[in-house]
């Protein structure tokens, strides 16, 4: 995602851009400060492995969080799409009382939401087990 | 032809998801390590250290002295320093 900010902020007019590839970790790995906030809740979180997914399809709500570029390559049906980026402020679009599916595209961001999402009083969530890269590579129904 | 097509469309699809940021180009920015960075932000008070990833994942983790804005507000955003000429360094969660 560096390289994306880089290139937006680059678009907005800014002349020297830099990019640091490696990150929090590469930051942590040096000994360098972070500052590091609260899980949203630390209780434990679960995952649903992909055939078990598919054969809950329809009675399960899917939330999909990946970037709009990685969603239209391919989604699950049905499945309501908020970016990662907006939950916070589309959080009332996430239907309430429903068994809720977090997708993310490869566990980066899924658990977090789940968090988010139990601290928001969802009780029955979970995330897509290996993301949706897997769901997609391992042949389970796509919509494009 | 066009089952040609179809499979070359696929791989397209497929080399997106394995590799979305290769498949969305490569970085044209100038890259730097921790140290480099280190004393940068250490020697050069203007600069400007971007975190694109949403406020969630940026609450949880970041290097003091950033600025969170989330990749879809970049454009619109008013957390940019006035000055074109600012050094902004853009960072995440590493290069995977």
């Amino acid at each position: 995602m560096y390289k994306e900010a880089a290139r937006a902020v680059a678009d907005l007019g800014y002349k020297n851009v830099r990019v640091f590839p490696d990150g929090i970790p590469g930051w942590k790995a040096q000994g360098y400060d972070l500052i590091e906030g609260d899980t949203p809740w630390d209780g434990p979180i679960k995952s649903i492995p992909a055939d078990a997914l598919e054969e809950l399809l329809g009675q399960v709500t899917l939330l999909d969080i990946r970037t709009p570029e990685l969603y239209r390559i391919g989604s699950i049906a049905g499945s309501i799409h908020i970016p990662m980026a907006r939950l916070t402020e589309q959080i009332d679009e996430v239907p309430r009382h429903q068994r809720l599916v977090v997708i993310d595209h490869k566990v980066k961001q899924a658990p977090l939401a789940v968090r988010y999402l139990k601290s928001e009083g969802f009780d029955d969530v979970r995330y897509l087990e290996d993301g949706m890269i897997t769901w997609i590579i391992k042949g389970h129904p796509v919509e494009k | 032809m066009f089952k040609r097509a179809l499979i070359m469309s696929a791989a397209v699809n497929l080399l997106f998801l394995l590799f979305p940021h290769a498949a969305l180009g490569g970085s044209d920015f100038p890259e730097i390590d921790a140290k480099e960075l280190k004393t940068l932000l250490d020697t050069s008070p203007n600069v400007c250290l971007l975190n694109p990833l949403s406020n969630l994942e940026f609450e949880q983790c970041y290097i003091p002295g950033s600025v969170n804005i989330p990749l879809h507000t970049i454009p619109t955003t008013d957390l940019l320093p006035a000055d074109r000429n600012t050094v902004v360094v853009t960072y995440c969660l590493g290069r995977k």
